[in-house]
């Protein structure tokens, strides 16, 4: 009977430790505040912005649509812009990637099939051709600047990641392509996203079907698979295919990298029942374990983070600044 | 009568292989251009805020068009 007793104790006493666990790992709901950017009372427009980063107390947004760079002061004030439309050395055929190392931008003009270098300035100190169309890029030193390929159905045995020296020689190339029996499948399933942090690691994240993020080195090899939460909202939809409908689920929109931490703009069902971003920011440790959910008043698809201030892009492609609340 | 005919065979061979060279090294650059307007096609879809569902139509809108560009 006393076994008993105490048998019973033990159970109530661990499924109690698991519920204060739980509670303790439970995220955080943050909300958002957004700030006069500008001091203009409309939003910034860009046309098909396709990449935004903060680096520097400066916001880089990479304006594909009017082939251009745009530089915004922490006040923000367009400090200057970089480029036109054409095949010049300050020019872009549709730029969408775009990182920042050691006073030198890095654009992937990709119908020029190029990675361009400017000074912080502006002025062009050069560049080297690919022989894919480069999507992203991260430079996690001169000589490791790693760009990412959107494969083409077309050619077998792409790779989803790419690493040039500064002479733009080819270190190695890394990730296999998702397999598909459908081209459309194929195309969604190899979309992948890039960052980089100040450590030297590289982190990529497939916009559909997998529920991690590689950490990988300057070498190509992967240091981690982080699982993503087992709570994380990943979304599925039907998608209206030749051969039929196939089930996708959609892991993540955008995502940035700040301080340990991952943000990853979350999916979710528009009125329509079709996935788009969500008003929600998932914000995970380096475990992938949530750590706080950040609401927003409206999705955002595009995503740079600064300590305590959010600098995104919405569905209209205007620009909002928020700074987060109760930090 | 039969030499005659060989000859004119012959020149309609060499003749031919003269037409065809600069017609297929066109069909070359036509066919360049149409996976060009392909890839920007799906860069478009693909960078948009599109829905997934939409972002597939549109993909199919890609590929359709590919293939009449190949075609015509």
């Amino acid at each position: 009977m006393s076994n008993i007793t105490v048998a019973a104790r033990t159970i109530i006493l661990i499924l109690l430790a698991s519920i204060i666990n739980l509670k303790a790992d439970e995220p955080i709901i943050l909300r958002v505040k957004e700030i006069n950017w500008g001091n203009s009372s409309d939003n910034l427009f860009f046309y098909r912005p396709s990449t935004m980063l903060f680096a520097q107390e400066e916001l880089y947004i990479v304006e594909s649509g009017e082939n251009k760079i745009r530089i915004y002061g922490s006040d923000g004030q367009l400090k200057r812009s970089i480029g036109r439309k054409g095949s010049g050395p300050e020019e872009f055929d549709t730029p969408i990637g775009l990182d920042f190392y050691e006073d030198q931008i890095y654009v992937s003009d990709s119908f020029n099939n190029m990675i361009k270098i400017f000074d912080k300035y502006g002025k062009y100190l050069g560049g080297f051709k690919t022989n894919f169309t480069p999507v992203q890029v991260a430079v996690l030193n001169k000589e490791k600047i790693l760009v990412t390929n959107r494969p083409s159905p077309r050619f077998s045995s792409e790779k989803l990641v790419y690493c040039f020296n500064s002479n733009g020689k080819l270190q190695w190339k890394a990730l296999d392509t998702c397999p598909a029996s459908d081209h459309i499948v194929y195309t969604l399933l190899n979309e992948i996203i890039l960052k980089k942090d100040p450590s030297g690691y590289c982190y990529l994240i497939w916009k559909y079907q997998n529920n991690y993020i590689i950490k990988m080195d300057g070498n190509g090899q992967i240091i981690e698979k982080i699982m993503l939460d087992f709570r994380y909202p990943s979304k599925s939809v039907d998608l209206p295919l030749k051969s039929g409908r196939q089930k996708i689920t959609c892991v993540c929109w955008s995502f940035a990298r700040d301080k340990e931490n991952f943000y990853l703009i979350a999916p979710d069902y528009d009125q329509d029942g079709d996935l788009r971003p969500g008003k929600e920011i998932i914000k995970l440790n380096e475990k992938g374990q949530i750590t706080a959910i950040i609401k927003l008043p409206l999705a955002l698809r595009l995503l740079t983070v600064n300590g305590k201030f959010l600098y995104g892009i919405d569905s209209e492609d205007k620009l909002h600044a928020f700074q987060l609340e109760g930090t | 009568m039969k030499k005659a005919l060989a000859l004119t065979l012959s020149v309609l061979f060499i003749l031919s292989i003269f037409l065809l060279i600069p017609t297929s090294s066109k069909a070359a650059t036509k066919a360049d251009i149409c996976w060009d307007d392909w890839a920007r096609c799906r860069t478009r879809a693909l960078e948009s805020d599109l829905g997934v569902v939409r972002t597939t139509l549109a993909l199919t809108v890609c590929d359709v068009a590919l293939a009449r560009c190949l075609m015509f």
